[in-house]
């Protein structure tokens, strides 16, 4: 157990120092300096790019990148002078956390019962009509299902308000364009495993005894069924965080997503670095918890 | 046709045979006709796999559905635009912002802001997301398929190592490192086009391009593991043990044994990253990556309809409704397929 925990704590930090130095090297492919603006003469530009270490050789700056990265400095950020990195991203990141969290409980708490139930139900006509919707889900990207929202919810009914997020009724849409996919995704999931499950032995041996139906489900059936739901937990944080770039700017909500696509087209290199070093180490921590879970939740994983 | 063999209209073997009498009738001792030996050969055509993937496949109605929609799409997307009387970038002066259907001029999906035709551009859009599909898959297949390959069939170390590659790539968050990637290699390919490099792919464009390449970089991995899987099952068969025993070399062993055998699974994980690759270029395309106008995705056409959807809604529920249609099909072949080519994946 030690032992797993160590190799894959090892594992996630080898990741990410991939990602940073991968990231790295292809900022630098981008063509064009932070400080190339109409305005400004040569002699600015290198002046600025001497105060950031831009002159010096790209391995040197790169060996300096990682050595304050280890410290968790994540630098200034080039283009809003006098804001760091950290700041910035501490002021964006829980905006779009607040809504990525929301849409997470709502795909989990909506798929999984629904998965759960189509499979208690095989072949009756709830089933059908869940796995009609989920298949049908699975098709639509997020953002034709914001689109879609904000005009039918937002525009033609006007019954919720289409910008920013200042009261509860703006998370409603947002959060439905942006848990839909992964509702979907995980109700079909669900339901897969959970025929499978309830065609295992230990259930009939669960039936035989005669325990209530209530317990077979919910005490055998449904706590292994929902292994491979926790193992889709660390892509649906990745579909959320890429969700959001698209529902950030379709319901005008300043955070993450918008300013990091923003950043890579201002070649604002600290802040590129450091919101996908971040995002990363995020994704990377998340599967790690959902491997360490595992055992928690079905008592048959051995690590090794 | 049992039971005509059943009531006997198979050829009488001898007329007013009596079964009680030792007179045998010299008809008894002729030499059997041929149509006599026919019929006791009990022989069906032997069913190749293919066969009986076609025979399955053909059983499944959404799947065909879904299939032919496909091939309806292709024709709209190569046939289409040939057909029509604008061009992709036309603009028609006079005929700007029109409703679909309604207008006197021929514009079945109305026009944009600068009087080009929606449908063309939609045709284009089709065009390009199909392409991106089906050629990021091809290229996905070849790399994934060779990788896997090579790992699984020489184990050992190199295959520890070539898998701990795979590992951190599949952690590695893709749509982050696909935005650095997409935006990198766009301008470097432009400038090299633009210097008369690489002729042969200039014309794809480098938005096309670099999302292929993006594609390529990243996206073999899953690939590579279930091959890898495959070709591990697949070391231990007797064929193999055969065919090594005769002195095969190994790349004959793996192209001309292993991967023919496991070849049900590559088509169905290849036919599901069509699907993937249209999803994730319309992803790109909507937040502005991707192709560079006026060459127009569908994603991008749904990014442009978003300024002043209020009042032309057509020109955004149009192009979102092609590539739900398009993901939705090729999911239900996908699906199709993996329960005619490979029916243990089978849910």
């Amino acid at each position: 157990m030690v032992r797993f925990i160590v190799r894959r704590v090892l594992s996630a930090i080898l990741t990410l120092f991939v990602v940073a130095t991968l990231t790295f090297f292809l900022m630098n492919l981008i063509p064009g300096g932070p400080f190339n603006t109409e305005r400004a003469t040569k002699k600015v530009i290198e002046a600025m790019e001497k105060k950031y270490g831009l002159d010096k050789p790209l391995f040197t700056q790169y060996v300096m990148y990682m050595g304050r990265l280890v410290r968790l400095d994540l630098g200034d950020s080039y283009r809003r002078a006098g804001f760091s990195v950290n700041q910035i991203l501490g002021e964006k990141f829980p905006v779009s956390a607040k809504l990525g969290l929301i849409a997470i409980a709502l795909a989990v708490g909506v798929g999984v019962p629904a998965g759960a139930y189509a499979a208690y139900r095989r072949n009756r006509a709830v089933d059908r009509i869940i796995m009609f919707v989920a298949t049908l889900g699975i098709a639509v990207p997020n953002f034709v299902m914001g689109t879609s929202l904000l005009l039918f919810f937002g525009v033609t009914l006007g019954w919720l308000p289409t910008l920013g997020l200042s009261s509860w009724q703006h998370y409603i849409m947002p959060a439905a364009a942006l848990s839909f996919y992964p509702t979907c995704f995980i109700a079909r999931l669900m339901r897969s495993t959970m025929l499978d499950v309830l065609g295992q032995d230990y259930i009939k041996t669960a039936r035989a005894k005669g325990l209530p139906e209530r317990i077979v489900i919910f005490k055998h059936a449904l706590r292994i069924s929902i292994v491979p739901v926790v193992t889709y937990l660390g892509p649906l944080a990745a579909s959320v965080l890429t969700g959001g770039f698209v529902v950030e700017r379709i319901f005008t909500i300043p955070g993450m997503g918008k300013f990091f696509v923003e950043s890579i087209g201002n070649r604002d290199y600290p802040l590129i670095m450091g919101a996908t070093v971040f995002l990363a180490a995020l994704l990377i921590l998340m599967n790690l918890l959902v491997d360490l879970m595992y055992g928690v939740i079905d008592p048959r994983i051995k690590y090794d | 046709m049992e039971k005509e063999r059943a009531a006997g209209k198979a050829p009488v073997k001898a007329k007013n045979t009596n079964l009680f009498t030792f007179h045998l009738s010299p008809d008894l001792l002729a030499p059997a006709t041929r149509e006599e030996k026919e019929y006791l050969v009990q022989m069906r055509e032997s069913t190749t796999y293919w066969k009986d993937a076609m025979r399955r496949f053909r059983k499944n109605k959404v799947a065909l559905l879904c299939g032919c929609i496909i091939v309806l799409l292709l024709f709209f997307a190569w046939v289409g635009p040939v057909l029509m009387p604008y061009a992709y970038d036309q603009q028609v002066r006079g005929e700007e912002r029109l409703a679909p259907m309604l207008s006197p001029y021929f514009h079945p999906f109305g026009t944009d802001q600068l009087g080009r035709d929606l449908m063309v551009r939609i045709m284009v859009g089709t065009r390009i997301s199909l392409t991106i599909g089906i050629v990021s898959s091809v290229i996905i297949l070849l790399i994934g398929t060779t990788y896997g390959a090579i790992a699984g069939y020489t184990g050992g170390w190199v295959d520890n190592a070539m898998m701990r590659v795979v590992e951190v790539l599949y952690a590695v968050p893709d749509v982050l490192i696909v935005i650095l990637l997409n935006i990198s290699l766009k301008e470097p390919l432009q400038k090299l086009f633009d210097s008369g490099g690489l002729r042969a792919v200039s014309s794809l464009g480098s938005g096309l391009l670099s999302i292929f390449i993006t594609f390529a970089l990243l996206y073999w991995v899953s690939m590579a593991r279930i091959v890898r899987g495959q070709i591990l099952v697949l070391k231990s068969a007797e064929y193999v043990t055969a065919a090594k025993a005769l002195g095969a070399r190994n790349g004959r062993i793996i192209f001309r044994h292993m991967v023919p055998n496991s070849i049900g699974t590559i088509i169905v994980t290849t036919m599901f990253q069509v699907p993937m690759a249209i999803f994730t270029e319309s992803f790109l395309s909507f937040i502005g990556l991707g192709v560079s106008a006026p060459l127009a995705s569908l994603g991008s056409l749904v990014n442009d309809a978003l300024n002043g959807f209020q009042s032309y809604p057509y020109r955004l529920l149009i192009p979102a409704g092609f590539i739900a249609l398009i993901i939705l099909s090729m999911n239900q072949l996908g699906d199709g397929l993996r329960d005619a080519l490979d029916p243990r994946l089978r849910e």
